[in-house]
């Protein structure tokens, strides 16, 4: 890479998916954390 | 781009985590990118243009192929100080303008200036731009859904768009004659000065040339070349006899380029992905916590008005027992008084007729 | 409803809505067969007119009023401002709908909407993050407010699995419209030579969502004014309540508004731009802070204060102009502050905004009229 535009296009590209996998994945650790409550 | 989306995608199929990690390693924490090294550029020296617009004409013919029209241009009708500023359009991608300053006419060109950080190519939404590695930024039309956002940012007011077409209508710039530099010829323009104003070469090159000017004469010229670092340096760089604002280039732009700070926001968006459903999830218990702490609240309070008149109604019915039992022992008194008092006339009647027999 | 509710065609209304958009469609044709320039006044200089300023920018922050009444209740537990929440989801949904049909007129080649998705990201852009949040914002908007029809057409089944979704929908609108209500102002980060120093700032989108969010509130209270108008006999809110409402919008608005004064006043300080605030310019900027942030933000004090909703309701409208004009302002007014060709919307393009405007209105009330929007279903009362 040799130009700050294709690292930031990289690195915001990879991190739209990696944040978007994490909200998700919030999904199934707030069920199982308010599970036993119900 | 050396690596692209589709092929980050690829290789998330193929094994992901290793791509990331490979990448992480290689990376330290702080960046710097210096752009395609022996990347070209083009120096237009203002001091020796004399506003001729050979250059005008010869883009226009070098272009032919790919504008749908091309703006006529006479040699040597050279533009007026009093004229109206034209701008690049979709039909004459460079114009020359005429700026008094003083008694003198300065003459300068514009086109794309091929930025080393191109802001047109950060801000477009389908990546329809690319900085090639020979300096050119160049823009794909099969790409571009025609938002003109690339029109609305670039500084230079060097891109231009066709609103006359329905059907395909494309953003429009200078494309630095990057068939012809492919070919090994000059860009059309730089051929064509008659004067010399215009001078194609390697970028870094390019830079020296326009020091040694600056030193070799620094009566005629301003000391500043125009380019080497606004807004993170462009391919084109100019010279002037006059401070840059004279000529209608702001003086002072920043060295940050523009997709370091258009870009930097964007660095949020991940947080708010990844901070609020927690955040939010918080607020929401708060809520529902309050509801509940509300609700047992009025759960106490039934329980305790049922209990208080759970008493209210013991207290009642000992009460009416109490009054009963004495009801009851009156009745029973009241009787016995009553047997008595009968039982007393009895005998007194008795005592009577007894007395009047003997 | 249908007892009460005579649904005749020809009315003054439909007649003139009709011909509004009769008209549009003659404009719309013109600009599909000849291009922007037969229909709009764009430059090369101005690539941004109205269709983006009004469109756009102010259509997506007045349909912020879905989101911020959702989370009020949902997630905030505000439940006394619930006979708002239908409304302003249903105005939300039409609204960033119609901001899709906007920026389909607008585009160059719109058939290549699904581009940025489909074929090639450009993640550095705001536009991208903005167009990405839109299109899923769109598809939340949609499945929220499905329960009137499914109520409607009385399909308990699936009337139940939304309802289930309501508080992830929720949240995750909240998510994507702090994004992309930013991001609009994240669009002109980039230009801080071409936007007046008075509206541009490092900040502009913290500004333009705090903004957004004091624009949908406004807009709730708006929209409910002329709908319980419009619909008087459908609302099942009892005016009393309804003014309790707005009375406690109006705080909101008012706190939000005053909140959105001291960041503006705070960019002031922080890019030393006070002494633009004595040139013309300044003299605009001052109009829109003082007359459109401060005065709302002092007569919803008031008209909470005294509990005054006739008051706070045009103060609500207010606002909302005030919010246009900003946006207006950072699209094209304040736009190229240096350069000396100012753009002027044609007239065709300020037709083609006020029939799109006529179209939500249309469909509003057609769903308004048929479905549970402003009363709650009988058989589904007490539920959410």
């Amino acid at each position: 890479m040799e130009t700050l535009f294709d690292y930031l296009t990289y690195t915001k590209g990879v991190t739209y998916f990696v944040a978007f996998a994490l909200m998700v994945g919030f999904v199934p650790f707030f069920l199982f954390l308010t599970e036993r409550q119900k | 781009m050396s690596v692209s989306r589709r092929k980050f995608l690829q290789g998330m199929a193929a094994g992901g985590a290793t791509v990331l990690t490979a990448g992480a390693a290689k990376a330290s924490s702080i960046k710097h990118f210096d752009g395609h090294p022996g990347r070209f550029g083009l120096l237009h020296d203002t001091t020796l243009c004399v506003g001729c617009r050979s250059c005008e004409k010869a883009c226009g013919e070098v272009n032919a192929d790919s504008l749908k029209q091309v703006a006529a241009v006479t040699v040597g009708d050279k533009p007026k100080v009093d004229d109206k500023k034209r701008r690049v359009t979709p039909d004459s991608l460079t114009v020359v303008n005429a700026y008094a300053v003083g008694d003198k006419v300065v003459y300068r060109k514009h086109q794309c200036m091929h930025c080393n950080e191109p802001c047109c190519a950060s801000v477009c939404l389908v990546h329809a731009f690319e900085k090639t590695p020979e300096g050119p930024v160049l823009y794909d039309p099969d790409m571009c859904m025609g938002c003109r956002y690339c029109v609305t940012a670039c500084p230079y007011y060097a891109l231009s768009y066709e609103y006359d077409d329905p059907v395909t209508p494309r953003v429009m710039r200078c494309t630095m004659c990057l068939p012809r530099i492919r070919e090994g010829k000059n860009p059309g323009c730089a051929d064509a000065c008659p004067t010399g104003a215009i001078t194609f070469g390697k970028r870094e090159d390019l830079i020296e040339v326009a020091r040694a000017r600056l030193k070799k004469s620094p009566d005629d010229y301003v000391d500043h070349i125009f380019g080497e670092h606004e807004f993170g340096g462009t391919s084109w760089l100019t010279l002037a006899g006059t401070s840059f604002p004279n000529v209608g280039l702001a003086d002072g732009y920043t060295h940050t380029s523009l997709p370091e700070i258009g870009t930097g926001f964007l660095s949020v968006v991940p947080l708010v992905i990844t901070i609020y459903p927690g955040l939010l999830a918080g607020f929401y218990a708060f809520s529902k916590r309050a509801e509940r702490i509300g609700e047992e609240k009025a759960k106490a309070a039934v329980v305790e008005t049922l209990m208080q008149a759970d008493e209210e109604t013991k207290a009642k019915l000992a009460a009416a027992a109490k009054r009963a039992t004495k009801d009851k022992e009156q009745a029973i008194a009241a009787a016995v008084k009553k047997a008595l008092v009968e039982a007393e006339k009895k005998a007194a009647q008795a005592a009577a007729k007894e007395g009047a027999s003997s | 409803m249908s007892d009460h509710t005579e649904h005749r065609w020809v009315t003054p209304f439909n007649a003139v809505a009709a011909m509004i958009m009769g008209v549009a469609a003659v404009i719309l044709f013109l600009r599909f067969t000849q291009g922007l320039s037969a229909t709009t006044n764009l430059t090369h200089d101005y690539p941004w007119g109205l269709w983006i300023g009004f469109d756009v920018m102010s259509g997506v922050a007045l349909a912020a009023g879905g989101f911020t009444m959702s989370a009020a209740v949902y997630l905030f537990g505000m439940k006394e401002y619930k006979p708002v929440v239908r409304p302003a989801l249903l105005t939300a949904f039409l609204g960033y709908s119609l901001v899709v049909v906007g920026l389909l007129v607008d585009l160059g080649r719109p058939w290549r909407l699904p581009f940025p998705f489909f074929r090639q990201a450009g993640p550095t852009s705001a536009l991208f993050e903005v167009a990405l949040c839109v299109g899923l914002y769109l598809n939340v908007l949609f499945i929220e407010s499905t329960p009137l029809a499914l109520e409607w057409l009385g399909f308990k089944k699936l009337r139940k699995i939304v309802a289930s979704l309501t508080i992830a929908l929720t949240v995750f609108g909240v998510i994507l419209s702090t994004m992309h209500q930013s991001s609009l102002g994240a669009l002109f980060a980039i230009t801080p030579t071409k936007l007046h120093p008075l509206w541009y700032s490092e900040h502009i989108p913290v500004h333009f969502f705090v903004s957004a969010v004091a624009a949908g509130i406004s807009m709730v209270l708006v929209e409910s004014a002329l709908s319980h108008k419009v619909f008087h006999h459908l609302a099942e809110t009892p005016p009393e309540q309804m003014d309790k409402i707005t009375i406690g919008l109006a705080k909101g608005g008012a706190v939000v508004l005053a909140t959105y004064f001291a960041i503006k006043v705070v960019d002031l300080g922080l890019g030393d731009k006070w002494h633009y605030l004595g040139t013309g310019w300044g003299a605009w900027y001052l109009v829109e802070l003082l007359g459109f942030v401060g005065l709302p933000c002092i007569l919803y004090l008031i008209g909470f204060r005294e509990r005054m909703p006739r008051l706070i309701r045009w103060t609500a409208l207010w606002t909302v102009i005030g919010i246009m004009l900003n946006r207006f302002n950072v699209s094209f007014i304040a736009f190229n502050w240096q350069l000396e060709t100012r753009y002027v919307p044609h007239w065709m393009e300020i037709w083609v905004s006020v029939a799109l405007v006529t179209g939500g209105i249309v469909v509003f009330r057609w769903i308004a009229s048929r479905m549970p929007v402003l009363y709650e279903h009988p058989e589904y009362k007490g539920m959410h």
